[in-house]
């Protein structure tokens, strides 16, 4: 069966303990200074992929609609 | 036989008259795809949505939306450490002041951006006019963040007074350093526009000028709530 590592693995993380989904650098009980702070810092990243792909997105279809209209008709 | 000597006879073979005359070169990509700028590496209609500098410009402010990130990322590990914050016996931040001063700034956003509208229209003044009000705003922002911090160290709130004064004027020295050189920039192109060099063809350099410009005012607000209301 094909899917079945897969649910062999959803099977092992619903199974593990829960000290064992703990983030590997702060864990459960780690100082929530830490935990706030890598929270933030691992998603940057992809706010700022995320905004600029928006202004992709936003210059293209300005670009595409004929002169004198807005965005939004 | 090499390009060069190939393109010499060929030039020689036009100028006898036995070859018939090159094509004209082919005009580069234009038209309005994105801003409407007609310069030279403009976007291209149906093409990339951004022109060279302001891919250029995006890609410096997602460098610097970074490493502000890492800025506060730093100090959330001390804000939310779990010890009192402010400490005992430190000077407390002037929020009141500051939120006027962020009223200012975030007003320099709204006539940089009417700056861009009047470029976009060809109003060469009006453009010159907003962009000497942003600059004053700008200018103004710093002079009381400047008048606050001499209180403040007066006070004795210094950097090496502790993490409290150190994450203090780390994060918001940076983001005046950044303002500063938003405003010598601003300086720059507002002598250019009072000089003729822009138009409604060629405005590139008030783009990037304000993308810039938008960056500095909206880093600001997030720099203000984290430090000073949290």
């Amino acid at each position: 069966m094909k899917s079945a590592p897969y649910l062999l693995a959803a099977a092992s993380l619903l199974a593990a303990p829960p000290s064992a989904l703990a983030c590997g650098v702060c864990g459960l009980d780690g100082d929530p200074g830490f935990v706030w702070s890598i929270a933030f810092l691992m998603s940057m990243p992809f706010a700022v992929a995320g905004a600029i792909g928006g202004v992709f997105l936003y210059s293209s279809r300005r670009g595409r609609r004929p002169a004198g209209t807005t965005f939004l008709r | 036989m090499s390009p060069i000597l190939a393109e010499k006879r060929e030039r020689k073979a036009r100028e006898e008259g036995n070859l018939p005359p090159s094509p004209p070169p082919e005009e580069p990509p234009g038209g309005d795809g994105g801003d409407g700028s007609q310069e030279p590496h403009s976007p291209a209609a149906g093409g990339f949505p951004l022109g060279n500098a302001q891919l250029a410009m995006v890609v410096f402010i997602a460098a610097e939306l970074m490493f502000f990130a890492g800025l506060i990322g730093a100090f959330l590990v001390f804000r939310f450490s779990g010890k009192p914050w402010p400490p005992p016996f430190q000077p407390r931040l002037p929020v009141g002041v500051t939120a006027v001063n962020t009223l200012f700034l975030l007003a320099s956003s709204y006539t940089m951006a009417r700056a861009q509208g009047a470029l976009r229209g060809g109003d060469t003044a009006r453009l010159a006019r907003f962009l000497t009000l942003t600059g004053a705003l700008g200018t103004l922002f710093l002079a009381v963040q400047g008048y606050e911090w001499v209180r403040l160290l007066s006070f004795g709130l210094t950097a090496s007074s502790g993490v409290y004064g150190s994450t203090f004027y780390t994060i918001i020295g940076t983001h005046g350093f950044h303002v500063l050189c938003g405003v010598t920039w601003l300086i720059v192109v507002l002598v250019r526009a009072r000089m003729g060099r822009y138009s409604a063809a060629h405005r590139t350099g008030v783009i990037i000028c304000g993308m810039y410009w938008h960056l500095v005012v909206g880093l600001w607000p997030v720099l203000f709530f984290l430090v000073y209301l949290l």
